[in-house]
């Protein structure tokens, strides 16, 4: 009784394409009525995960419904982020890198890491700090946060106050962030939406300059800009996002290898080793 | 701070407690303020000169009349402040704690409602109550730092501008 009611009140969209996930929807068909009930190729597999959850549990889990409630902040913001008002932007990459979800993908995309001694972390476009504090507490080593906007340099401050963590925010463009450093980089990430804005060939090439050999570059990218977030793209980034396969063929291009992407949709992780 | 002398030329006020023999005097002169400083010598004088330079740019960016006891509680901030590493957004904590009497912080939906949801980690460093009340009520900077210690009075304007700088809150001058 419980799944109808909640079936009757999905606007499900499931792909033939998607068996696995046609699978577990088995024994729930009856209680799918058939206007909702749409197999065609445009889904989303992400919105799709939170449909087959609501069916289960009859509620969205905790960390689904934050998400989505943070890309609905987003969208009630968006006749000012047209405008030039930064700030909603600022509030969105803090909440939406705090998630757990996001936090899981930083976590696997340094898992190969290994720092030494003297070496520093480079965090490029590093916004409101969130990945830098993630990465300077795992490794121990002093993260250099590269931004070029005042009050996500505050932020990042902030963050080094609160945790005590050696994050130091360094106000630079992309041009000129090897004027600040002194030390060998194994790591170079860049993992926060504010990143966005910046061409990723820009990045990787700028990588490839900075880092030492067999350093470690790694960062999230929405790669393929999946039509669940495609709108909100045009917002963050400036340029359309290359696709899974031009991305991996860029850093092999520049010199990278070893490289491994994991999607889950709407975001892409990767890293891979200079050579 | 040993002694000083303070002087807002475009408020007409000037705050004199310099006296007897000066021995380490940093002087900072911004567009409408002038801050000499008797600093004692076992303060590092790079340090101290970096956090002076921060309170005169703080208040000389302010336009609307000032009460003394608010200046007064900016310079106590300073004063406990002088040992620490600086702040790079340290001119806006004096400026705000020496408008207190007549800023007003505003809410702001939808902010104000997802950050009460999901409280980021930095803004959750943050007293609760204060926070909360932040969130929810607009409120008169000043009725918040009534009898607090420097301490206290520096917690509550970091508390303040984290918010703002998630656009939370706003400010509005009390007319």
């Amino acid at each position: 009784m419980r799944r109808e009611k909640v079936a009757s009140r999905i606007p499900l969209v499931i792909a033939s394409s998607f068996p696995a996930l046609r699978m577990k929807l088995r024994g729930y068909e009856d209680s799918i009525s058939k206007n909702v009930l749409g197999f065609i190729d445009e889904y989303s597999p992400w919105l799709l995960r939170s449909a087959l959850n609501l069916l289960e549990t009859g509620v969205l889990s905790d960390e689904e419904t934050r998400i989505q409630r943070i890309f609905n902040y987003l969208v009630t913001r968006v006749n000012d982020i047209v405008e030039g008002n930064k700030k909603p932007i600022r509030l969105f990459c803090e909440l939406l890198m705090e998630t757990s979800f996001y936090l899981n993908l930083i976590s696997w995309s340094i898992e190969k890491t290994k720092m030494r001694r003297e070496e520093v972390i480079v965090d490029l476009y590093g916004g409101p700090g969130v990945a830098s504090e993630y990465i300077a507490l795992r490794f121990k080593y002093p993260a250099l946060v590269f931004e070029d906007d005042e009050v996500f340099l505050e932020m990042i401050f902030e963050r080094r106050l609160r945790t005590g963590l050696n994050i130091i925010p360094i106000k630079s463009s992309i041009e000129k962030i090897s004027d600040h450093i002194d030390r060998p980089v194994r790591l170079l990430v860049f993992m926060s939406p504010s990143s966005w804005k910046i061409d990723p060939k820009v990045i990787v090439k700028k990588a490839a300059e900075i880092l030492e050999p067999k350093g470690v570059l790694a960062g999230i990218l929405p790669l393929d800009e999946h039509p669940a977030i495609k709108p909100y793209l045009t917002l963050l980034s400036a340029s359309p996002m290359p696709k899974t396969s031009e991305f991996a063929s860029l850093l092999e291009n520049e010199g990278f290898r070893g490289i491994r992407i994991r999607t889950i949709d709407p975001f892409s992780a990767f890293y891979s080793f200079k050579k | 701070m040993k002694a000083f002398r303070l002087t807002l030329k475009n408020q007409g006020i000037i705050l004199n407690a310099l006296g007897g023999r000066i021995a380490t005097l940093v002087k900072i002169e911004g567009k409408n303020t002038i801050f000499e400083v008797q600093i004692p010598e076992e303060l590092e004088f790079r340090r101290a000169q970096k956090w002076i330079s921060k309170y005169v740019a703080g208040i000389d960016s302010i336009e609307y009349p000032l009460r003394i006891e608010d200046i007064i509680s900016s310079l106590r901030v300073l004063d406990l402040l002088l040992e620490r590493q600086v702040i790079p957004y340290a001119d806006k904590i004096f400026m705000l704690i020496a408008c207190a009497s007549i800023l007003k912080t505003v809410p702001q939906k939808p902010e104000a409602e997802i950050i009460g949801a999901f409280m980021p980690r930095v803004v959750a460093r943050y007293r609760t109550d204060l926070v909360s009340t932040l969130l929810s009520t607009p409120l008169v900077i000043s009725t918040l730092l009534e009898g607090v210690t420097p301490n206290v009075a520096l917690a509550i304007a970091e508390a303040i501008l984290s918010l703002e700088r998630r656009n939370a809150i706003f400010f509005e001058v009390v007319t």
